[in-house]
């Protein structure tokens, strides 16, 4: 008896490791997804405080917009290093600042950082705070953090099925990620549950919960195309519970796997008007 | 019957992980396979969850009736002016300020009061052909001090900031024209930004980002495996632009202490005849830097031969006529060696910046023979710093600062062998990133004077901006420059309008 005990813990044991090495395979495939070598975009990034009108959710003020010109380039062997290089546009205020950031796939590899501000005229590194704890700052000023535009680890969550439905007419698994210990310490999230379209294997819609286990943003990735054989959703909405405030990233023009000079993602691009000026120019004919 | 139980136990067990294998298998036996049926491959009636979670009927509608100028043709269509006139506008950023501010010890009088127009424009004129101007005219209203200081009821000036055409190739660029040339990495301190001068006009209250001044340079960035390496030569170097005669902080050459055992004030014109000699044409600036990343290092290596950009007073004789003693007012060159380096890790960054300064030239003051002249030394800088970004919360630094100059330095006017400064600032967002509240301490160890700055700026729409600062002194070494400014706590308030 006690053996038979025995061998059916392990295969109910096995059995629940197996449905959660099935959502972590998802996962896997949503974190490989194809999204290009290289990026060239022009991000428009328009956040407000949210009040119901009717069923409708309407800004309650003028919507803060930026607008951004922004080129990625992916780097390492699989290609899970990025460089990223940002210029902002509008608004006037703060035309011409720039921001280059390295990240990398290594655990525990700081990413780096640099900012140009124009009015300063010099190019600054920047940290962006201690590993051990959450970011709180918000990228931009909107309802993004630096943790939401961050590349997603595989190892850092352990992930489970759900179940399974239909959102926005497609079928979707519907997956929990919750961070293991390490990465807990330093996410803004304690819980996080996606809608997976089962052919396309991205995200349709997310629910992210805070460290106390509330429910604090969802976000939507809406519009989503194919360019250049890349699916890309062309507008993601961050609805934040807690403050009441949306941002809507919308993609006004993109482009992938066209070619990306190195020497445009180093501090060159950050001072060197001339060569910065022309050379997106010449990247921005691609886009759609 | 307890065995069939067992058995059925493990039967299930047994049919439910087969069953969970295959279809695993079935899913992702192939990278170019990843389109399957959902229907078969995963019962949904079967693997129902809490209801809480499962179905969220809440999504919120949203109202996206945004524009997005997505469409540049459209723009070109609509718009019949010249190209060059869209791009020179669409390349352009105009401000509109207006600001005031108020000496605490003088109630009711302003200090500044003024209105300024700003534009900036950075535009590719060709493929490989840049354009920069930056330039600002002020017009200061009748209690403002500087048309006071002119007796006049208004005052007009334009300010050149930059203007200079940059010309691209694939691994260099060549500048020419007006510019500004930021060195170093210390944010107080003048440790290696020796190259553009200041404008100390309204003594330290304008911003260093705005202070700084343009000047004729020929330039040209390399950039190489080596690293990057700036060049410049200057045919004609400017100086510190310090305040005008009369207003509220011209000292002019009060710190002369002959006279007295404290400082007093010695109006410029009663006793002095100042010539000042501003470097011309033959005096050139030149300089290189070099700079490379090492991951999370950033290296740079300075040099050059530079103008002062303080005069110095040498005591020239007397003028008969007038019954003044003549000064002559030098700009004396010195060379320079600095090297500049941060380091980022974590939530901290090091930042370390040191400069050899040959032949620097100080004012000096012979008391028993009434003399009035300079002497040269060579001197050390060094500033070592902390940033710290408490994960997107705040953000705290620290910088401490020493001049030390060797030998004797009795003879010197507002010099001592070391001379040590603390810069501290904390900075917190609000509202969305939308309120920046600082705070700013200043402190010189030797002198044991302080300076405070509490600096807030509201982001009242993405174009309008609104600037409040609150600075105060205490100063408590009446020998050192800062003394003629221990009454000057000020209320500031600024309005930014961008477009």
């Amino acid at each position: 008896m006690k053996h038979y005990l025995i061998i059916a813990t392990i295969l109910f044991y096995t059995t629940c490791f197996s449905f959660a090495q099935d959502a972590k395979d998802i996962m896997q495939k949503v974190i490989d997804r194809n999204d290009g070598t290289t990026e060239i975009a022009r991000v428009r990034l328009s956040t407000c405080r949210v009040v119901k009108k009717g069923r409708k959710l309407v800004c309650a003020d003028s919507p803060r917009i930026k607008i951004l010109d922004m080129v990625r380039k992916d780097y390492g062997p699989k290609e899970k290093d990025h460089k990223t290089v940002s210029i902002i546009i509008e608004p006037a205020a703060e035309k011409g600042i720039g921001f280059l950031q390295y990240d990398y796939d290594q655990p525990g590899k700081d990413t780096d950082q640099w900012l140009y501000l124009s009015a300063l005229g010099k190019v600054k590194r920047i940290v962006s705070g201690n590993d051990n704890e959450p970011k709180t700052g918000s990228f931009f000023g909107t309802e993004f953090t630096y943790e939401d535009m961050e590349s997603i680890h595989l190892e850092d969550y352990s992930y489970k099925i759900l179940g399974s439905e239909t959102y926005q007419k497609r079928s979707c698994w519907v997956i929990e990620s919750i961070p293991g210990k390490q990465r807990a310490k330093k996410s803004n999230y304690s819980r996080m549950m996606d809608w997976i379209d089962k052919k396309r294997f991205i995200a349709l819609k997310s629910i992210l919960f805070n460290r106390q286990g509330k429910k604090l943003k969802k976000i939507y990735n809406n519009n989503i195309e194919i360019i250049d054989s890349i699916l890309v959703p062309r507008k993601i909405i961050v609805y934040n519970l807690e403050s009441g405030r949306r941002t809507f990233l919308t993609y006004e023009k993109v482009a992938f796997n066209k070619p990306v000079s190195d020497d445009f993602l180093t501090q060159r691009t950050l001072i060197d008007g001339v060569f910065r000026e022309s050379t997106l120019k010449q990247y921005q004919l691609h886009l759609k | 019957m307890k065995n069939a139980c067992q058995y059925i136990l493990i039967f299930s067990c047994l049919i439910t992980f087969l069953f969970s294998s295959v279809w695993a298998a079935s899913q992702f036996d192939s990278d170019d396979d990843m389109v399957f049926e959902a229907d078969d491959s995963f019962d949904s009636d079967a693997m129902q969850f809490d209801s809480d979670d499962s179905f969220d009927s809440d999504d919120p509608i949203f109202e996206d009736n945004e524009f997005v100028s997505n469409d540049a043709a459209l723009k070109a269509e609509k718009n019949t002016a010249p190209w060059y006139s869209n791009q020179l506008i669409d390349d352009s950023r105009f401000t509109f300020g207006y600001e005031f501010s108020h000496q605490l010890s003088i109630k009711p009088s302003y200090i500044t009061h003024d209105i300024y127009l700003r534009q900036e424009t950075q535009t590719l004129l060709r493929d490989n052909l840049y354009v920069k101007f930056d330039g600002r005219f002020n017009y200061y209203f009748d209690n403002d001090h500087r048309t006071k200081a002119r007796q006049k009821s208004i005052l007009t000036d334009t300010n050149l900031r930059e203007l200079y055409l940059q010309f691209g190739f694939s691994k260099f660029n060549v500048t020419f024209g007006r510019q500004i040339v930021v060195w170093g990495k210390a944010d107080t301190q003048i440790i290696t930004d020796v190259v553009s001068p200041r404008d100390n006009s309204d003594f330290i209250f304008i911003k260093l980002e705005d202070s700084r001044l343009g000047q004729l340079m020929l330039s040209s960035d390399i950039y190489s495996d080596w690293g990057h390496f700036f060049v410049f030569i200057s045919p004609n170097p400017l100086i510190d632009n310090e305040p005008d005669p009369g207003t509220a902080y011209d000292i002019s050459i009060q710190g002369f202490d002959f006279f007295s055992s404290v400082n007093t004030m010695i109006p410029e014109e009663d006793l002095f005849l100042i010539l000042d000699d501003k470097p011309s044409y033959a005096d050139t600036e030149y300089g290189i830097q070099w700079k490379k990343n090492f991951g999370s290092i950033d290296l740079s290596l300075m040099a050059g031969y530079f103008f002062d950009n303080a005069g110095i007073y040498h005591c020239s004789g007397f003028d008969w006529e007038q019954l003044k003693i003549q000064l002559n007012k030098n700009y004396h060159p010195y060379e320079m060696i600095g090297l500049a380096a941060s380091y980022a890790t974590g939530a901290c960054l090091l930042k370390v910046e040191t400069a050899v300064k040959k032949r620097l030239s100080f004012q000096s003051i012979d008391v028993l023979n009434l003399d009035i002249g300079s002497v040269e030394k060579n001197i050390m800088d060094m500033g070592v710093g902390l940033e710290y970004n408490a994960n997107g919360r705040y953000l705290v630094s620290g910088e401490i600062s020493n001049r030390f100059v060797p030998g004797d330095t009795e003879s010197l006017l507002f010099t001592d062998r070391h001379s040590t400064s603390v810069y501290t600032t904390f900075t917190k967002d609000f509202f969305h990133d939308t309120l920046t509240f600082e705070y700013m301490l200043y402190y010189h160890i030797q002198e044991e004077n302080c300076f405070h700055q509490v600096r807030l700026s509201h982001d009242l729409t993405d174009n309008l901006k609104i600037i409040s600062a609150c600075a105060f002194f205490n100063i408590n070494d009446k020998k050192s420059l800062l003394w003629f400014y221990r009454d000057a706590d000020r209320l500031s308030c600024e309005l930014r309008y961008y477009y």
